[in-house]
């Protein structure tokens, strides 16, 4: 179905952009996302995936909103506090852009039930705060060759990169096995999230799109303090257990 | 004198004052072996490879943080 009237004025910015053009707009319209956690990374993803017009975007958290929250989970609102986050999430998607579906998933990632949500879905944010259930998500999407890009803050601190599984370095080929996580919270400059979660929905637009390079092979770390971004080069591990990399076609 | 590039960084020692694995060079950093990986020239290394891995002149030694943040 064309873009209509309304659509064409809407994404006017995307579309005079002649490597999006009517055509990747109506792409963005027909694909679906997965963003998992609707917190400091997941806010920012949520709204400028919506912003843009990918049609679908599902969204994982089995959260609240708490006051705690709104320093840096700026998809939120003060009103929103002790709302079930997809809710909050949702509702603030929907008055940005009615065109999108937001579908809610108001639980925790489980290793038992995240397989069957991230089938559906074309490309996925792992936008969450602990550890095991990043390697959660990175075996899951790994067993289920969905491609997704992993991010993870700290203090002034953020990292990302973008796993095609069964063709690039995922999560596990870099970090073995998960550390144990913090006791209690770990300190956060608000904005960072907002620097990280806008380069991972980046991510997510560009290999929707086909568009430019990805973070694949590729950890791209960003220091708030002293404005640094640094690529690392990462390579697949033979012996991941998650990924299978090592039988990727030459 | 003998270097080590280390997070992009050259980083000088007096000849036979590197330390000899990867596990001493966290100790001098003051940096806990337990919140970082690290890639020796394009190799990862897990923390418990730190203690037997050698550490050498002229490498390039990335040490890269476990963020669990979101």
């Amino acid at each position: 179905m064309p873009l209509t009237d309304e659509q064409i004025e809407r994404y006017q910015r995307n579309i005079i952009l002649k490597e999006i053009g009517a055509a990747g707009q109506e792409k963005l319209r027909s694909s679906k996302v997965l963003i998992v956690g609707v917190g400091g990374l997941g806010s920012p993803a949520a709204l400028y995936l919506a912003a843009a017009g990918v049609g679908t975007i599902g969204l994982v958290d089995g959260d609240a909103v708490e006051l705690s929250n709104l320093q840096r989970q700026v998809i939120h609102d003060t009103a929103d506090v002790g709302r079930r986050k997809v809710e909050s999430a949702q509702a603030r998607m929907h008055a940005l852009n009615p065109d999108v579906t937001v579908r809610t998933y108001d639980t925790w990632a489980q290793a038992d039930s995240l397989g069957s949500i991230v089938r559906e879905y074309d490309f996925v944010i792992d936008a969450v705060d602990n550890f095991a259930t990043k390697f959660l998500i990175n075996d899951v999407c790994c067993a289920d060759r969905v491609p997704f890009c992993h991010a993870g803050i700290l203090e002034f601190e953020g990292q990302l990169m973008t796993v095609l599984p069964g063709r690039t370095a995922c999560y596990r080929c870099v970090f073995a096995a998960p550390p144990a996580d913090p006791h209690g919270p770990i300190g956060v400059l608000g904005v960072l999230p907002g620097v990280i979660g806008a380069l991972q929905a980046t991510e997510a637009i560009k290999h929707l799109l086909a568009l430019g390079d990805l973070l694949t092979d590729t950890l791209l770390s960003y220091h708030a303090l002293t404005m640094q971004f640094r690529r690392l080069r990462v390579t697949c591990n033979p012996k991941c257990p998650a990924c299978g990399c090592s039988h990727r076609p030459v | 004198m003998e270097t080590l590039k280390l997070n992009g960084v050259e980083r000088q020692y007096a000849s036979g004052q590197m330390p000899a694995t990867l596990a001493a060079l966290l100790a001098d950093l003051g940096v806990d072996g337990s919140a970082v990986v690290a890639e020796v020239d394009g190799a990862i290394v897990p923390a418990a490879g730190f203690a037997e891995t050698p550490v050498a002149a002229g490498q390039s030694i990335e040490l890269i943080k476990f963020m669990g943040g979101g």
